[in-house]
């Protein structure tokens, strides 16, 4: 350690309403943005595949265009460029709506890789079987891929918690934001960047643990439907 | 387009100028600094995977942001000082070489260990064999995924702006404070990351089109 610094957590304790708060907008941010970037990319996944080429045409529009350029660039465009035609989005609802539109695209290839990956015979037996295609898709092709998507799924989530410290650029007062802040008053850098780090990984574990338990209910729920 | 215009575009391209010197030694630094690192984890035996994997836990479960702040305001308290560009490259650098690293580990573990003892056998010193029969059977696999990383950490320098290093998005801030042209700021600045990287990551997946085709085939001696 430099010339003298003793570590006192005094200021830390003292912070802890704060920061917490701000753990909990970064959660309420992480969630919001996690689930509709999960629904979008679904979507658009099943509109690349089944849409004919104008449905894959406007997949691969929509994934290059969001895909070649860092979110903090959909978070400004919304924030100061909607501002030019009147349209004035909070700083929440602008970090929140960039953070889902950015990871839909990287939730459609994940999608579409997955669903992809489910084979050719799947279709045809569910045909043969009398089946209409969207229940085919919904009982037969969903599951499987679904299950085959899920690792990367978790890890894309991961990040999606570890860029809501993005939205800080806009003043969101999510934690990022909260400890940078409670560090300018007290200036005991090092004991708040030790706690911002083990927050962030409790965060990102959770979100881990959360997959892991997913993951384990899907192949329970597989192996007691094969029994059946 | 006004007059105002062709100076804010000058402007941005400065600052796309910036993030372009801040990304090619980020890619370099990362790029040599994962190549040992990924060697280490690859044949340093159980410690090397064990650092490896440490770092990339802390890398995988911590932002950017937390990592970058560690570099411009933990370090000083150790006395060390730096420039905000060189605080930016050496943050960013750490973070490529880890992210890179375990690309590279990944690479070098896929190449058989027979191809080693042929080439002890042939005589080859263990160096020698490492750097002229497994290192270019691992690049193989190392370079589509490392080109995707390439894009991921151009598109990361943008977060630097927020710890006050002038690059695109921090000089498209400054003009849009100054001029409230925020939509053509931004879509500007849009394009100009999508110009970077759209043809970067284009190539990759090209890359590994071509590695899946190849990678079907024995390798020719």
């Amino acid at each position: 350690m430099g010339s003298g610094y003793t570590l006192i957590w005094l200021p830390v304790i003292e912070a802890a309403p704060e920061l917490s708060y701000g753990v909990l907008k970064t959660l309420e941010i992480a969630f919001l943005s996690s689930l509709s970037a999960t629904i979008l990319g679904l979507s658009g996944a099943i509109i690349s595949r089944y849409g004919g080429t104008g449905g894959r045409l406007a997949g691969i529009s929509y994934l290059e265009l969001m895909r070649n350029s860092p979110s903090l660039v959909k978070m400004y465009f919304l924030y100061f460029g909607l501002a030019t035609f009147g349209i004035y989005l909070s700083p929440f609802a602008a970090g929140t709506i960039a953070l889902s539109l950015h990871n839909a695209a990287y939730m459609m290839e994940i999608f579409r890789a997955a669903i992809a990956s489910v084979p050719d015979g799947q279709y045809q037996a569910a045909a043969s079987l009398g089946l209409k295609s969207r229940v085919a898709f919904g009982k037969i092709i969903w599951p499987q891929a679904l299950r085959r998507a899920l690792p990367a799924l978790g890890n894309n989530w991961a990040e999606i918690v570890k860029d809501t410290s993005i939205t800080s650029a806009l003043s969101v007062q999510e934690f990022y934001y909260a400890f940078t802040s409670t560090v300018a008053l007290n200036m005991r850098t090092y004991e708040f960047f030790i706690v911002a780090g083990a927050v962030y990984l409790v965060l990102t574990g959770s979100v881990g643990g959360f997959v892991r338990l997913l993951e384990r209910r899907l192949s329970a729920a597989e192996r007691s439907s094969a029994k059946r | 387009m006004s007059t105002a215009s062709a100076s804010v575009i000058l402007q941005l391209l400065g600052g796309l100028l910036e993030s372009l010197k801040l990304a090619i030694v980020v890619l370099t630094l990362g790029s040599l600094g994962g190549l040992l690192l990924g060697g280490f984890g690859a044949l340093g035996g159980r410690p090397g995977r064990y650092v490896v994997n440490v770092l990339l836990y802390f890398v995988r479960g911590i932002p950017l942001l937390i990592h970058a702040f560690a570099v411009f305001y933990v370090l000083p308290l150790f006395g060390l000082r730096l420039p905000p560009f060189t605080s930016a490259a050496l943050a960013l650098s750490i973070f490529a070489s880890v992210t890179i690293s375990e690309i590279i580990r990944g690479g070098i573990v896929s190449v058989p260990s027979s191809q080693v003892e042929a080439a002890l056998a042939l005589g080859f010193t263990r160096l020698k064999a490492f750097l002229l029969v497994v290192l270019p059977q691992a690049l193989r696999f190392v370079v589509p995924p490392m080109v995707g990383q390439f894009v991921s950490l151009i598109k990361a320098t943008s977060i630097i702006s927020l710890l006050g290093v002038s690059e695109l998005m921090y000089s498209g801030r400054e003009i849009i404070e100054r001029t409230l042209q925020g939509f053509e700021v931004m879509t500007l600045i849009w394009l100009l990351y999508t110009a970077v990287c759209l043809p970067l990551s284009a190539w990759g997946r090209w890359l590994e089109r071509r590695l899946l085709v190849a990678g079907s085939a024995p390798i020719r001696g």
